[in-house]
């Protein structure tokens, strides 16, 4: 993969913008959905699509963070908030919807939690937070080339960026 | 205990979760928020000094942790920050990397560090 094709700027992001404005809002399908008990999500305009596998294994493994021990890092952190664990699940709801899945994911010792996705050389990490905040940030082989607090764009540009380097691809949802 | 000079020849350890979470990529590399502070770490993210402690002593438990291994002199090329010695009850080796360790230092960090072998700290 050619590193050049990754550089992300403000303009990918202004062109994403305007993308992420005529396409279904994702932050509204999130806030509007309702997980049925095991294998669906329905969106707003009430199509219902099933949660891929890899999607509820991985809000398993972000449920099972709640019973981490204290000081489950060897250095005296706490578990991840609540908030942490429902603002990635939501996250996670999201991502099925784009038929992606994670490569990792794994509690911060400041009490948050990581999900990253990874294509090749580059990767992707959404960081959610206590506050309720959240980031993403990008890689190539390890360097860090963005990192923006998360928003309705820029996770829709954080994720074409990963799957769809040079901006052409049809369908890339 | 006096307070020793970490020299840039000198290495620090640092531990990492590796049973449930598990810190590993599934192409072998580390997470570099194994160089994450969390809240408490006001003054500097804790290491172990290598020449004071040894790999087995520092893991505390190798079927829970692993052990990544960076020299001062590397903690030291990234920009802003330092290491310093800090004893503490029950752990004469405690250490830590000073300054802003910030998204983009982490990643240099975990760079910059190599992995001890797991079968090296049994």
């Amino acid at each position: 993969m050619n590193d050049s094709v990754k550089q992300i700027n403000e303009a990918n992001f202004n062109i994403g913008l305007a993308t992420a404005v005529i396409t279904s809002s994702l932050f509204a399908i999130a806030q509007s959905r309702s997980r049925s008990r095991n294998s669906t999500i329905t969106i707003a305009d009430n199509k219902t699509f099933p949660i891929p596998e890899k999607i509820k294994i991985a809000i398993t493994t972000v449920e099972s963070f709640k019973g981490l021990p204290a000081n489950w890092n060897g250095y005296g952190a706490n578990p991840p908030s609540e908030n942490s664990i429902r603002n990635s699940i939501e996250f996670l709801l999201r991502l099925s919807k784009k038929q992606r899945s994670p490569s990792l994911i794994i509690p911060t010792p400041d009490e948050g939690i990581v999900v990253e996705l990874q294509e090749e050389n580059v990767r992707l990490e959404f960081l959610f937070l206590p506050d309720n905040s959240a980031e993403v940030s990008g890689y190539v082989n390890n360097d860090m080339r963005f990192d923006h607090p998360l928003t309705e764009t820029t996770e829709y540009c954080s994720l074409k960026w990963l799957v769809c380097p040079d901006g052409n691809c049809d369908n890339w949802e | 205990m006096e307070i020793v000079t970490i020299g840039n020849e000198d290495y620090l350890l640092r531990r990492f979760p590796l049973g449930r979470p598990n810190y590993i990529r599934q192409d072998g590399s580390v997470s570099s928020f194994a160089y994450c502070p969390d809240k408490e770490d006001t003054d500097g993210l804790s290491v172990d000094l290598e020449k004071l402690t040894n790999p087995k002593k520092t893991v505390v438990d190798p079927n829970v942790f692993g052990l990544l291994k960076i020299s001062a002199g590397n903690v030291r090329s990234v920009p802003e920050l330092d290491c310093n010695h800090n004893p503490i009850s029950g752990n004469d080796a405690h250490s830590l990397i000073t300054g802003n360790i910030t998204k983009g230092k982490r990643s240099k960090l975990v760079d910059l560090s190599e992995r001890i072998p797991q079968s090296e700290l049994f």
